[in-house]
């Protein structure tokens, strides 16, 4: 009895973390949207073959062999507690590691699948505790269990099959509520954003402006599924929210106008369409089409604001009559046009023209880069729409805030950090490396390269390598598996090999670039944050 | 779903019909469309009542009438939401409302104490809070703070009533820093009661005695020659504003003194005289729109008054008036007023805006505010990178790594 209850010590240790790390996992990869987990199951196949294999073969072993003899039963079953012990805690190691970055949300779904897979797992743990079987019984209850542990992101997965039906349920009390409650919201204006990338930081910097007059209420975060809005709607919006910008994700078709049809929107803003999730679309046409969702979702007496300098959007055929405004900086042919740009450490100037009315206006911004540009332009585009005065536009854009590890220009320690951890694009990070080429001072590149490019990752990530090589004094590379092609890259550039750094994990490189602070300023660029999964 | 406001008014102060006044305005104005109005019409004691019927200027004759047929209330939270709830049995919600707007003048009110209960039950509202409300109406407070801000101001001491009983030449000595002709002012006091010009210490004393019948703190000021005396409203709050047309003062009389300016529209108090009526300067006040100034004068007023607004750290719509001494072509700033008289509305009509937009966006000042207020951030949660930082930068990691491990 006594090492039936230590087993189960030992049992519920292991239990507990691995569980936690499944559940995280499950999490990240959207509760196996897309059958986004068993992808990563199957990419993560060896983490199945570890100590719990031993546990196994002694439960089998007990099974057939060990049952007749009770002193070496008990030896057998302690040998097995310690090991799952000690898987136990190699899990809550690893778990440690993994959870800085984005951390498990303990959510009313999370909690929900816990209750099932404890149901799971309790039900025989408590027959081999409190029973008086025979040994044979006792050996099979034990390798039921050694099996459940061993196979336990399965088991979670399980669970959220279980707990599917029950899901779709709260899923639609969620979907009405928000429906009802858009109904009722009369003074109110959807405007939607789409875009390969980019979405986040026009979401904000829109908000930002139209706020000057309206109280605009963003998708927080980078909330852009169905579920995301739903949410939003829900437990943001209030009666003062008179605009509402829906962030708008895809990685399917018809997701956007799914979206689209949830919250209407009057006005849609795409920004620029590259090949992100191609892997999951397919083919750049689809992404072209799904981006498109959202413009041909408008209503007639709406307008969407289109990139002038996205030849996928220039060449495209609307088939719905919605009023279209075009943004550019290269394409002259635009109804907002930015000219002169200039960039200093302070952050961007430049003038729009506004082709109305052919008034030309000086604009200031602390944000950097070309891109933030488009973004301030549509943002500016559309709060001229909506009726807000240039005078004021000045103001607001003025006064538009950095976005949070989105080419975010910030002191830590000893040297300046360009955090542009969050989420990377091919564009986007060469947009990166050029700001980076402009500061004056010591240039470090800390990146674990990019994923989702579809068969083109391989030459992006490369073509990145190259990149970094004419900008950069120092490059860290996280993860020396995953930055091959960045390597090979920053060779093809000439790259000096000495000043690559290769670590494993982002955080050893604030103390390796804060050693390298000398009477240069340090400037660090932080390109690209992966989510834990693709660690490995 | 419309927005539903309640707009308060009235309230334990001298200027309590000026606020009926502004408030009934203000409410005829508000776009109906967009908000559902409700009116709530404090008494000079206290009481709270609601009812359509406050909206008619009539019912405001015959008290009677708005015990007798307006619904006495309480305002509170209660599970979620904003209530007026029926004071005597049956106690039940009389109406709910989503935003206060504080239509109110003068001590007891305007000067913090209603925008405190405000705060205090937690409800969204239009207009300055506590404490720009409190330096707001006192003219010692307001002074201070402008003239650490090195905003220009005319010459001026303040003391106690009680520094005045005890010794009366030290306060005399004090004053006499000051050139004469100067201006007597109780420093709280909303209206233009106990307010006096004097030419001499003898008249000094004689407006100082009358000036602590209304408060417990005097200001001294010298008065500003060849006068002109501007008003302006600015609009918004610490991080935006947005300034009104300049109008210029008239005394109704040449022949009228000093006192008659200060005290303005030929109202107030004259001298301990009380005169019937407020400076509170309704539309009907005598004045030129706009002000007749110089371009560079024009933006000094308009520069100071942002400089002073965002110093009290005011919000909403506020109208702070200028003393201007023509010959020098000097500008001194004199006082502020949280809440203006009908909302100082017929200063922004001459920039476009009219009463109802000014009222929308006064709203939406308000609405703002409350979402600062209540910390509604839209950014992302901390990861690494900011645990980074909080733990002090790279000093900071060793510990943060010490903090993971246990």
């Amino acid at each position: 009895m006594i090492i039936k209850l230590v087993f189960c010590f030992g049992f519920l240790i292991c239990f507990l973390y691995k569980t936690k790390r499944s559940l995280h996992m499950l999490q990240q990869n959207l509760y196996n949207e897309n059958n986004r987990y068993l992808k990563w199951l199957f990419k993560n196949f060896s983490q199945f073959l570890s100590v719990d294999l031993i546990n196994i073969i002694i439960s089998i072993a007990g099974l057939f062999i060990l049952y007749n003899f009770p002193i070496v039963t008990n030896i057998f079953v302690f040998i097995s507690t310690l090991l799952l012990v000690y898987a136990g805690l190699k899990y809550k190691k690893k778990i440690l590691t993994d959870q800085n970055k984005k951390p498990l949300v303990i959510t009313a779904r999370i909690k929900r699948l816990l209750v099932t897979v404890c149901i799971l797992y309790f039900i025989p743990l408590i027959l081999y505790v409190s029973g008086y079987f025979v040994a044979k019984i006792s050996w099979l209850l034990l390798l039921i269990l050694n099996l459940l542990i061993c196979f336990n992101p399965l088991i979670v997965f399980l669970a959220n099959i279980i707990n599917f039906p029950a899901e779709r349920m709260v899923y639609h009390f969620y979907k009405r509520k928000a429906k009802k409650k858009l109904a009722m919201m009369n003074n109110l204006q959807v405007i939607g954003i789409t875009g390969s990338y980019g979405k986040t930081s026009s979401k904000n910097i829109l908000a930002d402006i139209l706020n000057i007059k309206y109280n605009a209420l963003p998708t927080p975060k980078n909330l852009n599924t169905y579920y995301g809005l739903i949410m939003t709607v829900n437990n943001y919006m209030d009666k003062f929210t008179d605009i509402f910008i829906a962030e708008m994700g895809a990685y399917v078709r018809g997701e956007i106008k799914g979206l689209c049809q949830l919250v209407k929107p009057k006005y849609g803003i795409l920004t620029r369409i590259g090949t992100a999730h191609l892997e999951t679309f397919g083919s750049e046409e689809n992404i072209i089409k799904a981006k498109f969702e959202l413009i041909e979702s408008l209503p007639s007496d709406g307008f969407g604001i289109l990139n002038g300098d996205d030849p996928k959007q220039v060449s495209y055929h609307l088939k719905n009559n919605v009023k279209t405004i075009w943004i550019g900086i290269y394409n002259q042919d635009v109804d907002f046009l930015a000219t002169d740009i200039k960039y200093s450490n302070q952050g961007t100037t430049f003038k729009i023209l506004f082709k109305q009315t052919g008034k030309e206006q000086e604009f200031q911004t602390k944000l950097l880069g070309e891109h933030n540009v488009y973004n301030i332009l549509s943002a500016v585009a559309c709060g001229y729409m909506l009726g807000i005065s240039i005078e004021d536009l000045v103001k607001a854009v003025k006064t538009v805030r950095p976005i949070e590890h989105r080419l975010e220009l910030k002191k830590i320690g000893n040297f300046y950090q360009i955090d542009d951890a969050y989420n990377s694009n091919p564009i986007g990070a060469e947009a990166a490396c050029k700001i980076l080429g402009m500061m004056d001072g010591l240039k470090v590149v800390v990146t674990p390269g990019m994923i989702e490019l579809g068969p083109m990752e391989y030459e992006l990530n490369k073509k990145f390598g190259e990149q970094i090589a004419k900008v950069a004094d120092y490059a860290i590379l996280i993860g020396k598996k995953r930055t091959k092609p960045i390597y090979e890259g920053l060779l093809a550039g000439n790259f000096d090999k000495e000043k690559i750094i290769i670590l494993n994990d982002v955080r050893q490189s604030y103390t390796f670039i804060s050693k390298l602070a000398c009477d240069e300023l340090v400037y660090a660029l932080y390109e690209n944050d992966l989510p834990d999964t693709y660690n490995e | 779903m419309k927005i539903k406001v309640g707009v308060i008014f009235g309230g334990e102060s001298v200027e309590h019909e000026v606020s009926i006044i502004s408030a009934l305005q203000a409410m005829n104005k508000m776009d109906q469309e967009k908000y559902e109005i409700v009116p709530i019409y404090i008494t000079k004691d206290r009481e709270w009542y609601t009812g359509d019927m406050l909206r008619d200027i009539e019912v405001y004759q015959d008290l009677s009438l708005i015990k007798k047929y307006a619904k006495n209330v309480v305002l509170y939270y209660k599970k979620g939401s904003y209530i007026l709830q029926k004071k005597t049995f049956p106690k039940y919600a009389v109406k709910e409302i989503d935003i206060a707007f504080p239509i109110v003048h003068g001590t007891n009110v305007e000067d913090g104490v209603l925008q405190g209960y405000l705060q205090s039950i937690g409800i969204p509202f239009v207009g300055s809070n506590v404490y720009a409300s409190v330096v707001g109406q006192d003219k010692v407070y307001m002074k201070n703070v402008w003239e650490s801000c090195g905003l220009p101001l005319t010459k001026y001491v303040w003391f106690y009533d009680s520094e005045y009983r005890q010794s009366k030449e030290e306060v005399l000595k004090k004053v006499s820093t000051l050139k004469y002709p100067v201006i007597v002012k109780p420093a709280t006091t909303g209206s233009s009661v106990g307010i006096a010009v004097c030419d001499d210490e003898e008249k000094l004393t004689e407006a100082i005695d009358d000036a602590f019948q209304y408060d417990i703190k005097v200001v001294v000021e010298e008065v500003v020659s060849n006068l002109k005396e501007v008003n302006i409203a600015v609009m918004g709050n610490y991080e935006h504003q947005k300034v009104s047309e300049i109008e210029e003062v008239l005394s109704g009389n040449k022949f009228l003194t000093y006192a008659d300016k200060y005290i303005g529209n030929g109202k107030g108090k004259l001298k301990g005289v009380p005169v019937k009526g407020t400076s509170k300067g309704m539309a009907s006040a005598n004045r030129k729109l706009p002000a007749e100034l110089s371009d560079k004068l024009r933006k000094e007023v308009e520069e100071v008054a942002v400089k002073a607004f965002v110093a009290l750290g005011t919000s909403g719509n506020s109208r702070i008036d200028f003393l201007i001494d023509e010959a020098k072509e000097k500008v001194y700033i004199n006082e502020i007023n949280t809440i203006p008289g009908s909302l100082a509305f017929y200063l922004w009509d001459e920039k476009g805006i009219d009463f109802t937009t000014l009222l929308d966006e006064m709203i939406n000042v308000g609405i703002k505010d409350y979402k600062k207020r209540v910390g509604k951030t839209h950014s992302f949660e901390s990861n690494i990178l900011q645990g980074f930082m909080a733990n002090g930068g790279v000093k900071g990691m060793k510990g943060m790594k010490g903090k993971l491990r246990k």
